[in-house]
């Protein structure tokens, strides 16, 4: 059976594969606004079909980004409420 | 550069920007989190409360396929203006070398992820009797086995050419995340295995027989192996209840996960079927669990369909149906 120990162990190594994660969630979704931006400069005055289901997307994958996030720092709440029961 | 060029340019640009490299870093890191979690899932007494990351790994996931559909429509939009597109090039070109590199296990002596290292690797060179170096590890991890169906693929070989040190290797290179699926994956194969064997999907009746055919190649190739690792894995397999004293701690994740790989290496052999025989394997089950799938959906919608009658909405409508029919012959006969 593992110990208290290990179990904390474990917890505090998720956790940090976790704010490694969160880290690469930011970078994604500044790197996102950067190429909305981009996109947006690109194509203004556009109204080609393609165009707009690419800027959907990507609003789509912003909204994604922000939802793991919350996910996340939901999953590290937990987490530390688990260690304080130990 | 005319003016179509340059738009084609800035709409590269755009492309090149999109994240999902970072996406793809920060979905790894995930899985190795959950990998852990799953670990300490088993061990806790209150598994509720346990942090869970599936919600997360499933919103990655979403973005990730919203960045490819974004793509595939920038290079719609490029086609449409007459600019070829260099897909092939384009979906490869700098996804691995823009991951951000994982810090390499076991080096950081005393940080939380040189503990986690050690707690899959250590387990693994227990059972295999290898020693555990983190400069090996760090090298065979780029040879890694990427998902858990791989990796039994290459435990199965190895175990078939009763090498245990490649067998260490690989489980070792694999780490938690993926490791820890062996135990997920191997089961359905197993119970295929063992109807082959027996020639119906085995029961109680079976357990000595599969027992026999499954047994001795994990106690032979790891004897550090606890032998209720696999026993229980085989009693499961014929729908009994593993014998289990209430004493005794419950099997490391670690131990079940690679009797898994072991048993089917056996069972394979006893099925005389070689390792190169298992995706076709892995495929028949899919394809039966995918039929049984069909099939239970089937009667579902039958058993939907018979309580439709006793549905009031369903009368309701059935009555309503009756009236516009019958409205017509009323009006034929005041007319």
């Amino acid at each position: 059976m593992a110990s208290v120990a290990e179990v904390k162990a474990a917890i505090d190594a998720a956790m940090l594969h976790v704010q490694e994660g969160q880290d690469a969630v930011r970078s994604a979704n500044d790197r996102l606004g950067e190429a909305q931006l981009s996109l947006a400069t690109a194509v203004e005055g556009s109204g080609h079909e393609a165009v707009t289901a690419a800027q959907a997307a990507l609003a789509q994958a912003a909204s994604e980004l922000e939802e793991c996030l919350t996910a996340t720092l939901h999953a590290v709440e937990q987490a530390e409420s688990y260690v304080a029961t130990l | 550069m005319s003016l179509v060029q340059d738009l084609a340019d800035q709409l590269r640009v755009a492309r090149e920007e999109l994240p999902l490299p970072q996406v793809s870093a920060a979905a790894e890191r995930l899985r190795s989190a959950t990998g852990l979690l799953a670990w300490v899932l088993h061990h806790s007494a209150t598994p509720v409360s346990v942090p869970d990351l599936s919600r997360a790994v499933e919103r990655l996931d979403h973005a990730a396929a919203a960045l490819r559909v974004a793509q595939d429509r920038l290079d719609e939009y490029a086609l449409a203006l007459g600019m070829p597109v260099d897909t092939h090039a384009r979906h490869h070109e700098g996804w691995q070398s823009a991951v951000p590199a994982q810090a390499p296990r076991g080096e950081a002596s005393g940080s939380a992820d040189c503990r986690l290292a050690d707690w899959w690797g250590e387990r693994i060179a227990a059972l295999t009797g290898e020693e555990f170096s983190a400069s090996t590890l760090v090298g065979d991890r780029a040879d890694a086995a990427q998902s858990s169906a791989e990796l039994l693929r290459r435990c199965v070989q190895a175990a078939h050419d009763g090498d245990r040190r490649r067998l260490h290797r690989h489980l070792a290179a694999a780490g938690p995340a993926v490791g820890l699926g062996l135990a997920a994956i191997a089961p359905p194969l197993l119970r295929q295995l063992a109807a082959d064997l027996v020639g119906y999907p085995p029961r109680l009746e079976d357990l000595a027989r599969v027992r026999r055919a499954a047994l001795p190649l994990p106690a032979e190739l790891l004897p550090a192996l606890p032998a209720e690792a696999a026993a229980e894995i085989v009693a499961r397999v014929c729908h009994t209840t593993p014998q289990r004293t209430a004493d005794r701690a419950p099997t490391h994740p670690v131990d079940a996960a690679t009797a898994a790989a072991l048993l089917v290496a056996a069972l394979l052999r006893a099925n005389g079927r070689s390792p190169d025989e298992l995706n076709q394997i892995i495929e028949a089950e899919r394809a039966a669990a995918g039929a049984a799938q069909q099939r239970a959906a089937e009667r579902a919608e039958a058993h939907r369909a018979a309580l439709r009658i006793t549905d009031s909405g369903r009368r309701r409508s059935a009555v309503d149906e009756l009236g516009r029919v019958t409205q017509p012959t009323r009006r034929r006969s005041g007319g």
